[in-house]
């Protein structure tokens, strides 16, 4: 009885096994299952990513409603499908600089006229913190909806590989995407970020000499540090902008008639992981992170004066760089002043035009 | 007999795969991770020939260069050197 009893469980046993495993090598039920699976893991991860955007969208309504905007849908509608910049034809590469520059100026230019439209009565300082939030908020707009994009592309074709790769990629965009939100809070308040350590480390040097707008939110300065000529050059604070530091630099050099010994660029750069928040190094090279325009009229001018162009960066991750300044990020100023320092003082002799550029967005610093 | 001990070895198998998929379902919800809390936002003033120096929270409308008005030592001018935030490392339980 007992061995008819255990031949009974073993039979059953084996067939389990033998209907799992037909399941398994002759059905599609497997890939079924993992369509299934990802497709809810990527919709939830979304459903995340929707209400960061809608975050980010409350509080910029929030902002421009305290501001006296009587219709703050409109302005945010408007603003987060729009102003898109189609990418110059590359393939005639002839001025494609300058036409890049020219499309990107056009439509910051075309932005912020619109937004002057809409908020008459707010000083620059503020319609450029409103500027640069609906700027965070249409970026995460669209992330938000390149990403659905293609889980709706996942759904449609039964994709899983497709959606797999979503949703091994989604929670890795979820960790960058928050600090942006956080950072319109800042932005909004006029607190520095971590990208504000440039222009902070210019300020240092300046503190309050007088500034002269030398192109459209980029100012110059003139301060004499032990015989030599410093001219800082940052973006026009304490309102949040980057202002045009190339060009500034470009039409500093002319102003100067090509007489400058030395360029020095300070910016935040993105540190790699396993590396110090707040490591002060020199280099060589234009120290600035944008699509190009600018950091080719640096490196023209350097090329055109025969200067020599020294980078000092301040490392930080990208979290750092966006939420409000954090006391390593404020402590390495301090270290990246001084370094500026003893660059002018050992490569430059007295008499010398050194030109240093604060790169980086100067919110909450003047 | 050997046939009774393989049985219970798939089921034991069974068994302890079942229970490792709960465990990761389980732990692939909730996951503790680290997070820096803002604590304190401060605004460092100091007097500008630098014998004076003084910390407090940040009010809204401050900025690095504003002038806050006179030195108690010298008389000189007081100015917001430095904003900066205090963070925290904070541990919370979140979905991964």
């Amino acid at each position: 009885m007992e061995l008819s009893n255990s031949s009974l469980v073993d039979k059953i046993v084996s067939l389990i096994f033998l209907v799992l495993l037909s399941l398994y090598f002759l059905t599609d039920i497997p890939q079924r299952l993992q369509f299934y699976r990802y497709s809810r893991a990527v919709a939830a991860r979304l459903s995340v990513i929707e209400s960061l955007v809608n975050e980010g969208m409350n509080k910029v309504r929030n902002y421009i409603v305290k501001l006296g905007v009587e219709n703050p849908d409109n302005v945010l509608k408007n603003v987060v499908d729009n102003y898109f910049v189609i990418n110059p034809v590359d393939i005639e590469p002839i001025d494609i600089i300058k036409r890049l520059g020219h499309l990107i100026e056009s439509n910051e230019f075309k932005f912020k006229a619109d937004l002057s439209r809409l908020l008459p009565k707010v000083t620059r300082d503020t319609l450029n913190n409103v500027a640069v939030s609906l700027s965070i908020v249409s970026a995460l707009y669209i992330i938000y909806k390149v990403l659905k994009h293609y889980y709706l592309l996942g759904k449609k074709y039964e994709n899983w590989i497709l959606l797999m790769q979503l949703s091994v990629v989604l929670p890795q965009i979820v960790k960058q995407l928050t600090p942006y939100v956080k950072a319109i809070d800042d932005i909004i308040r006029g607190v520095p970020i971590g990208d504000s350590v440039g222009p902070l480390v210019a300020y240092k040097i300046i503190k309050l000499a007088p500034r002269m707008e030398i192109v459209e939110d980029t100012i110059v300065s003139r301060v004499e540090i032990e015989g030599r000529n410093v001219y800082v050059v940052k973006a026009r604070g304490p309102g949040a902008t980057v202002g045009k530091p190339g060009k500034a630099v470009a039409k500093l050099v002319e102003d100067l008639q090509c007489n400058v010994s030395r360029i020095i660029t300070v910016d935040a750069a993105l540190k790699l992981e396993g590396e110090t928040t707040g490591e002060v190094t020199e280099g060589t090279g234009a120290a600035i992170g944008d699509p190009g325009p600018e950091k080719i009229e640096i490196e023209r001018a350097a090329v055109k004066c025969n200067a020599s162009l020294d980078a000092v960066i301040i490392k930080m991750s990208d979290e750092d760089a966006i939420r409000s300044m954090s006391t390593e990020i404020a402590e390495a100023a301090e270290k990246a002043y001084q370094k500026v320092l003893e660059i002018i003082r050992t490569k430059t002799r007295p008499g010398d035009n050194v030109i240093v550029v604060g790169v980086g967005n100067t919110v909450g610093v003047y | 007999m050997s046939s009774d001990y393989l049985t219970l070895l798939f089921i034991a198998i069974m068994i302890v795969l079942f229970i490792q998929l709960i465990v990761n379902y389980v732990s692939s919800r909730k996951q503790s991770v680290e997070v820096d809390v803002p604590r304190k936002i401060i605004s460092k003033i100091r007097c500008v020939h630098g014998d004076y120096e003084t910390e407090r929270e940040y009010h809204e409308g401050d900025f690095v260069g504003k002038i806050e008005g006179a030195c108690p030592k010298c008389g000189a001018e007081l100015i917001i050197d430095t904003i900066y935030t205090k963070y925290f490392r904070q541990t919370t339980q979140s979905r991964k």
